[in-house]
């Protein structure tokens, strides 16, 4: 369900880029790091992007991918919706949504998944690894006033 | 006798090269330079490296901005290797949080 395979140029970027330890890229002339936190933003910014996106998070938050451990020696970085883990050269990202009512879901995640992988290449130079997005919640216009679901049944 | 205060540090105009580069926000606070009576933000000088450590706009690849950062500084560094650590990056709706205190280092905003 993943798609990483994106040859987005951006390892030619710099001369002598040797990828080392702890996402940490290492130049001739020195290294540079990359907080987690950074990738998080570019992720819910790209995720954001999206029209059909309600909001990122709702439903109920989850340590969704907190447990396990896919890429090793990563460091998870947990807000509203986005987590991501970074290692060496690479990254992954989990994603809780609320969509807009109406929307074609499948259609989407394939366009919030491609968008993400496409803006954090681009921009960090990070290979993503998995995009894995979990749609919590619809919102559906007349649920604005926020009112707590009344369960029908004791 | 020369006061060591009307001179500026390294750390200073380290802090001043990088935070006028293009994409660099401001100087992020995580580590600092420790002078006399004050700190440096965001600038670390050791025997062979020096840490630099920013706070980024969104938009432009960071290792544009790193290269930007590595020609900038190239001349204050004899030889040391240079160590760059995005500590953050302002998103287009962040409000733009103010410079780090202490000792007028001031990032130029993103374009």
């Amino acid at each position: 369900m993943t798609s990483a395979a994106v040859s987005s140029g951006s390892a030619s970027e710099s001369s002598a880029v040797v990828p080392v330890a702890d996402s940490v890229l290492i130049t001739r002339q020195g290294k540079t790091s990359i907080a987690a936190v950074v990738v998080e933003k570019i992720a819910g910014m790209a995720t954001r992007e999206i029209s059909g996106v309600y909001k990122l998070g709702g439903g109920a938050a989850r340590a969704f991918g907190a447990i396990r451990e896919r890429i090793p020696g990563g460091s998870t970085n947990l807000s509203q919706g986005v987590s991501v883990e970074v290692g060496e050269r690479q990254a992954a990202v989990d994603l809780e949504l609320t969509v807009e009512y109406g929307v074609e879901i499948g259609e989407l995640t394939k366009a919030i998944r491609r968008n993400v992988i496409t803006s954090i290449e681009r921009m960090t130079a990070l290979e993503v690894t998995e995009v894995n997005i979990t749609v919590n919640d619809v919102h559906v216009p007349s649920d604005d006033d926020d009112v707590d679901h009344e369960s029908r049944v004791e | 006798m020369v006061s060591v205060e009307d001179s500026p540090a390294l750390a200073d105009v380290i802090a001043s090269a990088a935070g006028s580069c293009p994409g660099v926000v401001r100087l992020s606070g995580a580590v600092r330079s420790y002078l006399p009576g004050r700190t440096v933000p965001g600038v670390v000088i050791g025997p062979d490296h020096v840490q630099v450590n920013v706070v980024t706009g969104y938009g432009t690849p960071l290792m544009e901005i790193v290269a930007g950062l590595t020609a900038a500084l190239v001349s204050f560094l004899d030889g040391r290797a240079l160590w760059v650590s995005v500590d953050d990056i302002t998103l287009p709706d962040d409000p733009i949080a103010a410079p780090a205190t202490a000792s007028g280092t001031s990032g130029a905003r993103a374009r």
